[in-house]
């Protein structure tokens, strides 16, 4: 599992959380282009993905993670809730949209319908 | 400024912000809440100006790249740090002199997550969508928050001011916030015309 989000906070409850929860997180990124860097190299099946960061947005690396591989599953972490930007994330090939601020349990029911 | 068009716009606010804290009551330790909402007119500067600087601020604040670029702005008062970072994360940051690298990193997502939350409302009322552009903060007096703020927006230009004052409290600790929406007055007026007050 690779997690993608340019503050320091929500990566480190995220993968306080993932871990919990028995998931291996493979790879971390604090912005776009190290995202799909580190998405090219170690391939994960699943991405947790900031909407808004430094360098490429998450819409641009959503965008480029699934012509690497339109198999892989993004859920996509954000504030902004905007009908028409969720809308193109979804069509874009986002699996979800999850909330920020957001705890455990939604987390956990999100990872839920990828399997 | 009509007093109705000015009602539309706070309850806008007060909606959004609302939903917004109730959700942040629900995962976060502390109990957030809307004290009230006022407008405005003025620059960026009037805005600013609106807080109490009897100690330095600290501002979170983004704008959002439109053909009329909007903004906001969340301000703190250094030394509720304590208290907010209870508030929010359930730990109380001990105080130093000055904001911290964790107090800045904790302020910036609170930030980001309330001042969203506000420009959704009004986007999505209006049925447009911007990208925000990635949230920074800056502490200081007056004259060194209104210079950043001045990076992003026009000094010189006129906005409608929305101000929603904001309480938390975890135990007997209570901190205030003010959060501010700058809107071209194109856009307020686009919002006014939209949802005339029932």
């Amino acid at each position: 599992m690779l997690v993608v989000d340019d503050s320091d906070l929500i990566m480190e409850m995220t993968k306080t959380f993932l871990t919990a929860m028995g998931h291996e997180v493979i790879g971390e990124a604090y912005n776009g282009n190290d995202a799909v860097k580190i998405f090219t190299e170690k391939r994960p099946d699943l991405v947790l993905l900031d909407l808004v960061m430094p360098g490429k947005n998450g819409m641009q690396v959503l965008q480029e993670i699934k012509a690497i591989d339109p198999a892989v599953n993004v859920i996509m972490i954000t504030a902004v809730q905007q009908d028409p930007i969720s809308r193109e994330l979804l069509s874009k090939g986002a699996a979800a949209i999850l909330n920020k601020p957001f705890i455990y349990d939604e987390l956990e029911a999100v990872l839920k319908q990828m399997h | 400024m009509n007093p109705n068009s000015n009602e539309t716009l706070e309850n806008l606010a007060v909606s959004s912000l609302a939903q917004c804290l109730l959700r942040i009551s629900r995962v976060s330790p502390g109990t957030w809440r809307v004290l009230g909402v006022k407008v405005s007119a003025g620059t960026v500067t009037d805005a600013v100006k609106q807080h109490d600087f009897k100690n330095s601020a600290a501002a979170v604040y983004f704008n959002l790249p439109d053909a009329s670029p909007l903004a906001a702005i969340m301000l703190f008062d250094p030394k509720d740090m304590v208290c907010i970072s209870k508030c929010f994360t359930g730990h109380s940051f001990p105080r130093g002199p000055a904001i911290t690298p964790a107090d800045e990193v904790m302020l910036t997502e609170l930030g980001n997550i309330v001042l969203n939350a506000l420009m959704n409302g009004f986007l999505n009322a209006l049925k447009k969508c911007v990208l925000p552009a990635v949230p920074q903060m800056v502490e200081g007096d007056m004259r060194r928050l209104t210079g950043e703020l001045g990076k992003i927006v026009n000094p010189n230009q006129g906005f409608r001011i929305i101000t929603a004052a904001l309480a938390l409290q975890c135990d007997d600790s209570v901190a205030m916030s003010e959060v501010m929406a700058l809107l071209p007055e194109k856009i307020a007026l686009e919002l006014e015309l939209l949802q005339p007050p029932a």
